[in-house]
């Protein structure tokens, strides 16, 4: 006869391991779907990026608890695979993800539209900035040429990336405000 | 609300201290197995999209072309005779420098070994890049030229793991590739542009550059054989008060809609 407490330990055992089946799953069709349709809706070579925009997402949303263990799973899939060099993508996801959940505490106590909207660029800004810096510092060791910030960047690059990644990161904030039953009893947040 | 904070930092110090010992270790190449794990998982997968994404494109670009079909028809005619008339002429010539070479008792060319790659995908985030299903253990190496059929240059190898490769697009920011314009033989290098097209660079300001002239790989670069087609010269972009000049090419290679590439890997000038 197995003991009660194990028969439980087990069980739970299961639902993580099938919600990390899950989230490894997810995360392949996201950066397949990155790496092959994503591309087409470019606007002069500049392509919206879910990982990213997921990211954003989950660091706006207003959670009591968020694990970012599971956001890490397709940022370093997506790193792994197409990153260049490997690393950058995600120190930047995650300095971002750190920096706009302080920021979003300490600022944006109103959860209305208005400051969803100024995170989500405060957000591709922050995520751009990291990425600057730290190409900046691997470009030392020759790794990848610095990047050039010239008046094509500022006035087309960036707006652009501005809108395809907020508006993206908005629509992931809708599903998961939408999927909170789903997720409410689980290890990924907790709902306030 | 202080344990949390506290909590939190913890958790925001274990995350930068993983991340940084994986830079640690992609920096060793301890990492290329992951990679080559993650690409076999997401290869059936990006095969599925690209599957989808051909059956829905080929007809809609088809309907998008349609009331340009019989002028473009009629150009491709006229160009087929054209390219016919120079073919024959070409051949003729190859014959006669085959001969040539014979009784001048010079090396025969040695021939360009290529390794056909199917392209998995475009990673546009950080720089301009395609990846390709072949890499170290079929032969690719970092640095070596990608071309598309009839020796359009593509890129370059920017990164080789054991199963799959990432190839830096010449429309890049980052790449550089030393080139000569084919009938004025001027050289200059060639430089992405934001991914947009690319620019001939360092001309001298006295060189003349014809508009529509082909520019070639001048062999300088390592890995990049001379002779690969570029592009051809759209534009050229001329101040009297600077020393140098540039000219704006149109790529010569479809980079948007490649399917297979090669990538040339033994390769000798003679």
């Amino acid at each position: 006869m197995i003991c009660p407490v194990l028969r439980d330990a087990s069980s739970s055992l299961a639902k993580i391991n099938m919600r990390f089946f899950l989230l490894i799953l997810g995360s392949i069709l996201i950066v397949s779907l990155q790496l092959t349709w994503l591309p087409k809706l470019a606007v002069l070579t500049i392509t919206p990026n879910l990982i990213l925009a997921g990211v954003l997402a989950f660091a706006i949303c207003q959670k009591e608890e968020k694990n970012f263990w599971w956001a890490m799973i397709p940022i370093l899939l997506f790193d792994l695979l197409a990153g260049r060099p490997f690393g950058v993508f995600t120190l930047s996801a995650c300095l971002m993800f750190f920096s706009l959940e302080l920021l979003s505490n300490i600022f944006f106590k109103k959860n209305d539209l208005l400051a969803l909207l100024l995170l989500a660029v405060v957000g591709v800004l922050f995520f751009e900035v990291y990425q600057f810096l730290l190409v900046e510092v691997f470009s030392i060791w020759r790794l990848i040429e610095p990047i050039k910030l010239s008046v094509f960047y500022f006035s087309v690059a960036l707006p652009i990336k501005v809108f395809y990644n907020g508006l993206l990161s908005l629509l992931g904030l809708l599903i998961i405000r939408k999927s909170q039953l789903l997720f409410s009893h689980g290890q990924i947040f907790k709902i306030k | 609300m202080k344990n949390t904070n506290k909590s939190k930092l913890i958790n925001f110090i274990i995350i930068l201290a993983v991340i940084l010992l994986l830079i640690f270790f992609n920096w060793w190449g301890w990492l290329t197995a992951p990679k080559s794990l993650v690409f076999w998982a997401a290869r059936p997968v990006i095969g599925l999209f690209q599957a989808i994404d051909k059956r829905v494109s080929v007809p809609w670009d088809f309907f998008i072309t349609l009331k340009d079909l019989s002028q473009e028809n009629a150009n491709l005619m006229s160009e087929n005779k054209r390219l016919f008339g120079e073919n024959s002429r070409f051949k003729e010539t190859a014959r006669e420098n085959e001969i040539l070479r014979q009784q001048l008792n010079l090396d025969q060319p040695a021939k360009q070994k290529l390794i056909m790659a199917s392209v998995t995908g475009y990673s546009l985030t950080s720089g301009q890049y395609l990846l390709i299903n072949k890499g170290r253990t079929d032969g690719v190496a970092v640095g070596l030229a990608v071309v598309a059929a009839n020796n359009f240059l593509v890129g370059r190898v920017a990164e080789a793991a054991d199963n799959f490769s990432k190839v830096l697009l010449v429309t890049d920011g980052n790449s550089s590739v030393n080139a000569l314009t084919q009938d004025t033989r001027v050289n200059g290098a060639v430089k992405g542009n934001h991914g947009l097209g690319v620019t001939m660079e360092m001309i001298p300001i006295d060189a003349q550059i014809n508009i529509n002239e082909t520019v070639l790989s001048s062999g300088l670069n390592d890995g990049v054989p001379r002779g690969l087609v570029i592009g051809r010269v759209i534009g050229v972009d001329k101040k009297a008060n600077e020393i140098w000049q540039s000219a704006v090419i149109a790529p010569a290679a479809e980079i948007n809609n490649l399917e297979q590439v090669f990538i040339l890997v033994n390769w000798k000038e003679f």
